[in-house]
C-alpha cells in the first residue's frame, strides 16, 4: 500500500522537477521583451488589443491595424504632432484653385519605397485610383473601407509631370485637404501591389520610417527601421507589436516588464498604476465622443422636454469620475475640444433630478415611462458600455424612467442600429464616434444633420432641426475658416438645447509605457508615432 | 467553463460504446428491474450516507436563502452607489463589500443564487427532456430512427461546443434566456446517448418482450417499463451537470455573451469581477465560492444517488 | 479490423456533411452582415452592395453552400473576409498551436487524474480519499479564465518563474521557450479534465476492487499492491480511456478560453474573432477542420479501446 503512494509521489516529483528546471534558468528569464537585445539593437514591444487584420493602409478600418501599419507609410500631407493642423509630408507644397476644385501637389524628389522603386506622381495616382476606380486593374486587390469617405469628392487624378499631381474635385469640399492626411491617403508602392495582389495586405510596402520584417498571424508583427527614411533614420531599430486580447493579461505583461507600451488599461487599474508611479502615463484627448442616442422621431423622445429631463436626471460627472476614472473628459458639446470650431461656451446639462421630474411632469409623464436601452457588449470607442449603461439605468430609475437594457454583440448591434427610422423600433442606444480628419464637419454634419439619417449617414438619433441643417450645410462649402467657426458654434448651441442625445464624454487615449521609453507621442487620430522615440 | 466536463457518473453510465459494458450490466440490472418500489429503499439508504446528507443540507440552505431573498433584510441588489464602488469586505453596511457599481455584494450574491440555480436546473431540464425523447425513440424503434437521430447527435457532438453555444447566442442575441438555450442544446447529445444505451438494453429484456407479445402498445411500454428504468443513471448525471451548466454560462459571459445587466447572476458576476481582479479580488472570489458550494453539494448528492441507485454497488 | 475502420470512416461522411450544413445555416441565418462589419458604419450603401457581390453573399443561401462545399472538396477553402488570407493555410498554421496545448493538457490531465484517482481508491473512504475528492472538485469548479489570471499573476508576475502569455518571446523560437510558455496554459486547461479523470479512475477502481475475482484474489492472500496493480488497474483503464477520448473533444473546444487568456496563437482566438466579424469562410473552415479532427480522434480512441477490451467486436 505504501509503495503505491510512493510511486504516485515519485511521478509527481518527476513532473515537478521537470517543470522546475525549465523555469529556473535565469539567463533566459522571462524578462525578454523590450530594451536592447543581444546584438545591442534597440527594440520596443507594444501590446495591442487584438490582431491587426491588414497592413494595407488602404484597407485599414480599426485601431489595431492602423497602429501596427501606419509607420510603414507616408501621406502627401500629415497632421502636426498633437494637433489636426496640417504640414507637408511627401508633398513639398500644394496649391488650391480659387474655385476649390483643383488641388495641385508638388512632390518631394529622391524618395524611394522600401522595395527600392521610386516615389513619384504615378504612385500617388495609383494609390488613389486603386481605391476609387472600379475599372482599375488592381481595384480587386482589397476592400477599401475608407475610400468613399476619403475620396468621395474626388472626380479624377491627373499626373502633370513626374513630381506634380493634380486632384480634381466634383464640388468644393472644405475639409478635403485634411482627408489627404488620413490613412487611406497613404501612398503605397505600385510595384509591390502588382507583385503581391491580394496578399499586399500581408506584404506592405510604403515609404515610411519602418518596414515590415515579418508578420506571424496571432503572434506578432515585427517592423524594422528604414535606414533610408527621407526624414532621418529612426532611433529604434525594431518595433514588435503583440496582440494580447485579454486586458488583464496585457497589463500583467507590462508589469512584468515584457511590454514597453500598452493601450486600453481598465480605468481602475490605471488609477493603481498612477498611484504606484512606476510608469509613464501618456494621455491625449482624442477626437472622440460617446453618447446615448434618443429616438427623436418616436414617443416620448420626440418631446424636447423629455429629452432634456433625461439629460438632467443623469449624473454624468459621477460616471466620468468614478467609472471612467478620468479616462474621459466630460463633454459640453458633441464636438470634442481637440477639434477646431468647438464652442467652449455651451454647457452640458447638470445633474438635477428635481428639474428632471418637473420637466417630465410638464411633458405629461409625471410618473415616468418605460423604455428599452440597447447596449453593445463591446466595440471600438464604446469604453465600458455595460457598466455605463447600468449607471444610466439606475439614475433614470430615480426619476421614474424604467429602462430595460438589452445587450447585443457588436456585429448584430450595428445591424440593428443603422436602419431607416421607419424600420427601427429603437428607444435609446449607445454609440460613439472617432473623428477621421479633424474637421468639425466630420462630427456635426455626419452625426446630426437631418440629411444624414441612416442609411445615408450616421445620424442615429434621427435628429432634425432645419436651422441646424442649414448651418451645417453652409459650413461645408465655405472655405473661410473664421466663418465656418461661427456657423459651427451656433449649431452647437442649438443642438445642446435640443438635447437629441445624452452626450457624455470624450475619451482620452491612454498609453502606459515603461519609463525607459522617451519621446513617445500619441496623435489625436489614435495613430502611434515612433520616428522620434528612443529608449534610455 | 473550459473545464467543461461532464462529470464522471455521466460518462460512466453513458457507456454507449455500445455492446460490451451493457452486456456486463444485464444480469444485475434484470434482478433489480423486477423489484418494485426501489425509490423508497433508495431514500432510506441515502439518509445513512453522511456525505450525501451534508450535501443535501448545504443545498437546502443555499436554495432557502435564494428563495427567501425578497424577505431577507438585504439592500437593493441593483442600487448603485458610484462613490462607494469596489469597497472591500467588512466595509460598514456591506459585509462582503461592493462591486464595480457600488452595489452590495452580499445582496447580489443571494439574489444571484435565484437566477444561477435556476439557470443550472432549467438548462439541465431542457437538455434532459430533449435528450430523453431522442434517446428513447432511437433506442426503442431502432433502424431508421436510430440511424437518423444518432447521426444528428454525432453532428452535435462533433461540433465544438463553445462554438455551438456562441453561434446560437450570436443568432439569438446575448441574454440569460439565450445562454440557457445554448448551453442546454450542448447537453442534449449526452442525455440522448445515456437513454438510448439503456433503452437498447431494456427493450430486449424478457418482461418487455412479454408485454410486446401480449400486444401492449409502444407508448405504454416506453412510459411504463423502459423510461422508469432509464431514470436512475439520468438523475445522477443530471445532478452532477447542474454545476457544469452554471460554469458554462459563466464562460459565455466571459466571452461577452451572458446575461443582461443589471441582473445579478453568479457567472456574470464572476466574469465581470475578473476585470477588477487586481484592485478588488473579492468581487469575483465570492461568486466563485458560491458556485463551488453548489457544485460541491450537488456532487455529494449525486455520489450518494449513484450509490443507492446503481445496483452494482452494494 | 481493416473493414471496421473503413466502415467507420465512411460513416463519418454524413456526419461531417451535417456539420457543414449546420455551421453554414447558423452563420448565414444569424443577424450580422460581414460587409457592414468590414467596411464599418461609415460605408455607403453602394460599397456595401459591391462588397456583398464580391463575396458572393448576394446569392441564395443554398447556392452559396453548394459553391462553398464544392470548392472545399477540391481544396479551395476560400479567403478569410476579415484577415484577407487563404483559409486553409491559416487554419493549419494556427491549429498546430492548439494541438500542442491540447496534447500537453491531456498528458497532464491523464497523469495527474490517474495518479490521484488511484491514490483515492487505494485509500478509499478515508480522510485522504475525501481530501483528494474535495481538491478535485475545486479543480473542477474554477473557471479557466479565472484560474488563468491567478496563475499569471502568481507565477508570471510575482515570482517570475514562468512567462505570462504567448507561445514564444518576441521574435524568438525554441523548444525550451515553448515548454516554459506552455506550462501555465496547459495547467489551466487540464484542471477540469484532470478532475473528471481522477473521479473516473477512482470509481472504476472501486468497482473493480469489489468484483468477485478480486475478492478471490484477496482471499488467496495476494498482497494488496499486487491486487491493485495487476488486476484492478488494467480493468479500470478501459473506461478511463473512453473518458480521455471524450475529454479530447472538450479540451479542443475549451482551449478557446485558455487561448484568449494566455494569448496563445491557436485556433480559438481565430474562431471567436471570426464569429464576431461574421467571417463566414473562416468560421466554416475552422468548424469543418475541428470537427474532422474530433471524429478522427474518437475513431482512434475506439480502436485503442477495442484493442484493450477484446470483448468488443467489430460489427
Amino acid at each position: 500500500m505504501k509503495k503505491i503512494l510512493m510511486l504516485a509521489m515519485a511521478m509527481m516529483l518527476v513532473l515537478t522537477v521537470f517543470t522546475g528546471c525549465t523555469s529556473s534558468d535565469p539567463s533566459t528569464g522571462t524578462n525578454s521583451g523590450g530594451g536592447e537585445n543581444q546584438q545591442g539593437n534597440k527594440v520596443i514591444v507594444v501590446g495591442l488589443q487584438a490582431e491587426p487584420t491588414s497592413l494595407d493602409a488602404h484597407q485599414i478600418s480599426d485601431y489595431n491595424s492602423s497602429r501596427a501599419a501606419m509607420e510603414i507609410y507616408d501621406q502627401l500631407v500629415q497632421f502636426k504632432d498633437e494637433s489636426t493642423e496640417l504640414e507637408p509630408d511627401l508633398a513639398e507644397k500644394w496649391d488650391v484653385s480659387d474655385d476649390g476644385l483643383e488641388y495641385t501637389f508638388y512632390l518631394k524628389q529622391g524618395i524611394t519605397f522600401h522595395d527600392g522603386t521610386t516615389f513619384n506622381a504615378e504612385a500617388v495616382k495609383f494609390s488613389i485610383d486603386r481605391q476609387i476606380d472600379p475599372e482599375h486593374p488592381y481595384h480587386d486587390t482589397g476592400q477599401f473601407a475608407y475610400a468613399d469617405f476619403t475620396f468621395g469628392p474626388v472626380d479624377h487624378v491627373e499626373v502633370a509631370d513626374e513630381y506634380t499631381v493634380k486632384i480634381y474635385l466634383k464640388e468644393p469640399f472644405a475639409p478635403f485637404l485634411s482627408n489627404m492626411a488620413m490613412h487611406a491617403a497613404s501612398i503605397v508602392s505600385p510595384a509591390a501591389v502588382e507583385k503581391y495582389g491580394k496578399d499586399f495586405s500581408r506584404n506592405p510596402v510604403g515609404t515610411g520610417p519602418y518596414k515590415l520584417n515579418h508578420w506571424s498571424p496571432g503572434v506578432e508583427v515585427v517592423l524594422d527601421k528604414n535606414p533610408d527614411y527621407f526624414k532621418g533614420v529612426p532611433k529604434i531599430d525594431q518595433i514588435i507589436f503583440k496582440p494580447i486580447v485579454d486586458d488583464q493579461t496585457r497589463l500583467a505583461e507590462l508589469e512584468a516588464g515584457n511590454l514597453d507600451l500598452i493601450v486600453n488599461v481598465m480605468p481602475d487599474d490605471l488609477q493603481r498604476l498612477k498611484d504606484g508611479g512606476a510608469y509613464q502615463i501618456i494621455e491625449q484627448a482624442g477626437m472622440h465622443v460617446w453618447w446615448t442616442a434618443l429616438n427623436n422621431q418616436k414617443e416620448p423622445f420626440n418631446n424636447k422636454k423629455v429629452r432634456q429631463a433625461i439629460n438632467y436626471a443623469i449624473n454624468k460627472e459621477a460616471i466620468v469620475n468614478e467609472i471612467l476614472k478620468g479616462t474621459g473628459e466630460l463633454a459640453n458639446s458633441p464636438l470634442p475640444p481637440t477639434v477646431w470650431g468647438h464652442n467652449p461656451k455651451v454647457k452640458n446639462y447638470e445633474y438635477n433630478p428635481e428639474k428632471a421630474k418637473q420637466l417630465l411632469a410638464e411633458a405629461g409623464y409625471p410618473d415616468g415611462f418605460e423604455a428599452t436601452y440597447w447596449v453593445p457588449e463591446s466595440g471600438s470607442g464604446m469604453q465600458q458600455p455595460t457598466i455605463m449603461a447600468a449607471a444610466i439605468q439606475a439614475d433614470l430609475a430615480k426619476v421614474g424612467i424604467q429602462l430595460k437594457i438589452q445587450t447585443l454583440e457588436w456585429g448584430s448591434y450595428l445591424d440593428k442600429v443603422f436602419v431607416p427610422p421607419a424600420e427601427n423600433d429603437m428607444d435609446m442606444h449607445q454609440m460613439s464616434w472617432i473623428g477621421d480628419n479633424g474637421d468639425p464637419d466630420n462630427f456635426l454634419y455626419i452625426l446630426l444633420s437631418g440629411e444624414q439619417w441612416p442609411t445615408a449617414g450616421f445620424n442615429d438619433a434621427y435628429y432634425k432641426n432645419d436651422r441646424v441643417d442649414q448651418l451645417l450645410k453652409e459650413a461645408r462649402v465655405t472655405s473661410d475658416k473664421a466663418r465656418r467657426v461661427q456657423l459651427y458654434e451656433e449649431a452647437q448651441e442649438l443642438i445642446m438645447d435640443d438635447a437629441p442625445w445624452i452626450v457624455l464624454d470624450h475619451e482620452k487615449q491612454v498609453v502606459v509605457a515603461q519609463n525607459r521609453v522617451s519621446n513617445f507621442k500619441l496623435h489625436p487620430t489614435g495613430v502611434f508615432r515612433f520616428s522620434d522615440v528612443d529608449i534610455k | 467553463m473550459g473545464n467543461i466536463n461532464r462529470d464522471l457518473a455521466k460518462n460512466e453510465l453513458l457507456d454507449s460504446r455500445e455492446t460490451s459494458s451493457l452486456e456486463m450490466k444485464n444480469d444485475s440490472l434484470s434482478q433489480k428491474v423486477k423489484k418494485d418500489g426501489p425509490w423508497r429503499v433508495a431514500a432510506k439508504k441515502m439518509m445513512r450516507d453522511k456525505a450525501a446528507v451534508t450535501g443535501l443540507i448545504l443545498l437546502t440552505i443555499i436554495i432557502l436563502l435564494s428563495v427567501l431573498a425578497p424577505v431577507l433584510p438585504l439592500q437593493d441588489p441593483e442600487e448603485t452607489d458610484l462613490v462607494n464602488r469596489l469597497k472591500p469586505p467588512g466595509t460598514e453596511g456591506h459585509i462582503l463589500g461592493t462591486d464595480e457599481l457600488g452595489r452590495d455584494l452580499l445582496s447580489r450574491l443571494i439574489w444571484g443564487g435565484r437566477i444561477s440555480i435556476f439557470v443550472g436546473f432549467v438548462a439541465v431540464g431542457i437538455a434532459l427532456l430533449f435528450g430523453t425523447i431522442l434517446g428513447l425513440i432511437a433506442g426503442y424503434f431502432k433502424r431508421f430512427f436510430d440511424t437518423v437521430i444518432m447521426r444528428i447527435i454525432d453532428v452535435l457532438m462533433a461540433f465544438p461546443y463553445v462554438l455551438l453555444a456562441i453561434a446560437i447566442i450570436a443568432a439569438l442575441g446575448p441574454g440569460l434566456m439565450n445562454t440557457m438555450i445554448a448551453i442546454s442544446v450542448v447537453g442534449i447529445p449526452y442525455y440522448a446517448r445515456i437513454v438510448r444505451g439503456s433503452t437498447l438494453t431494456f427493450r430486449e429484456m424478457e418482461f418487455v418482450m412479454a408485454e410486446r407479445a401480449m400486444g401492449a402498445n409502444h407508448f405504454h411500454i416506453i412510459f411504463h417499463h423502459i423510461l422508469p428504468n432509464c431514470l436512475p443513471p439520468l438523475i445522477v448525471a443530471a445532478s452532477l451537470d447542474v454545476g457544469w451548466m452554471i460554469l458554462a454560462a459563466s464562460g459565455m459571459s466571459f466571452l461577452g455573451l451572458g446575461a443582461q445587466p443589471p441582473l445579478a447572476e453568479w457567472g456574470v458576476m464572476l466574469s465581470e469581477g475578473r476585470k477588477f481582479i487586481r484592485v478588488a479580488p473579492h468581487v469575483s472570489l465570492f461568486p466563485g465560492l458560491a458556485i463551488f458550494l453548489v457544485v460541491l453539494s450537488l456532487n455529494l448528492i449525486g455520489d450518494g444517488l449513484r450509490d443507492v441507485l446503481d445496483p452494482r454497488t452494494k | 479490423m481493416l473493414l471496421y475502420v473503413l466502415k467507420r470512416l465512411i460513416a463519418l461522411i454524413p456526419v461531417l456533411l451535417g456539420v457543414t450544413i449546420l455551421v453554414f445555416s447558423i452563420m448565414h441565418l444569424s443577424p450580422g452582415d460581414p460587409a457592414k462589419i468590414i467596411l464599418g458604419p461609415k460605408a455607403t450603401e453602394e460599397s456595401l452592395m459591391q462588397l456583398r457581390a464580391d463575396l458572393g453573399l448576394d446569392l441564395p443561401v443554398y447556392k452559396q453552400y453548394i459553391n462553398w462545399i464544392s470548392n472545399v472538396l477540391v481544396g479551395d477553402w476560400g479567403r478569410s473576409i476579415q484577415l484577407k488570407m487563404e483559409v486553409l493555410p491559416l487554419i493549419i498554421d494556427r491549429f498546430g498551436a492548439t494541438l500542442i496545448l491540447t496534447a500537453a493538457s491531456i498528458l497532464l490531465a491523464g497523469v495527474f487524474g490517474i495518479v490521484f484517482g488511484v491514490i483515492a481508491a487505494a485509500y478509499r473512504y478515508t480522510f485522504i480519499d475525501r481530501l483528494l475528492m474535495i481538491l478535485i472538485l475545486i479543480g473542477f469548479c474554477i473557471p479557466v479564465f479565472w484560474l488563468g489570471i491567478l496563475l499569471q499573476i502568481e507565477f508570471g508576475l510575482k515570482r517570475e518563474w514562468l512567462p505570462i502569455s504567448g507561445m514564444y518571446p518576441p521574435g524568438q523560437t525554441g523548444m525550451l521557450e515553448l515548454i516554459k510558455h506552455l506550462i501555465l496554459p496547459a495547467i489551466s486547461l487540464s484542471m477540469g479534465s484532470g478532475a473528471v479523470i481522477a473521479r473516473m479512475t477512482r470509481s472504476s477502481m472501486l468497482e473493480v476492487l469489489e468484483q468477485d475475482y478480486i475478492r478471490t484474489a484477496y482471499a488467496k492472500g495476494i498482497r494488496e499492491k499486487k491486487v491493485i496493480f495487476k488486476h484492478s488497474l488494467k480493468n479500470a483503464f478501459i473506461p478511463v480511456i473512453t473518458v480521455l477520448g471524450m475529454q479530447i473533444g472538450f479540451l479542443l473546444a475549451g482551449a478557446v478560453l485558455v487561448e484568449i487568456v494566455f494569448s496563445w496563437p491557436g485556433i480559438g482566438t481565430l474562431m471567436i474573432n471570426g464569429i464576431l466579424a461574421r467571417d463566414f469562410p473562416l468560421v466554416q473552415g475552422i468548424i469543418l477542420f475541428v470537427a474532422t479532427a474530433y471524429v478522427l480522434v474518437n475513431l482512434i480512441v475506439d480502436i485503442i479501446y477495442a484493442f484493450l477490451d477484446p470483448r468488443i467486436s467489430y460489427e
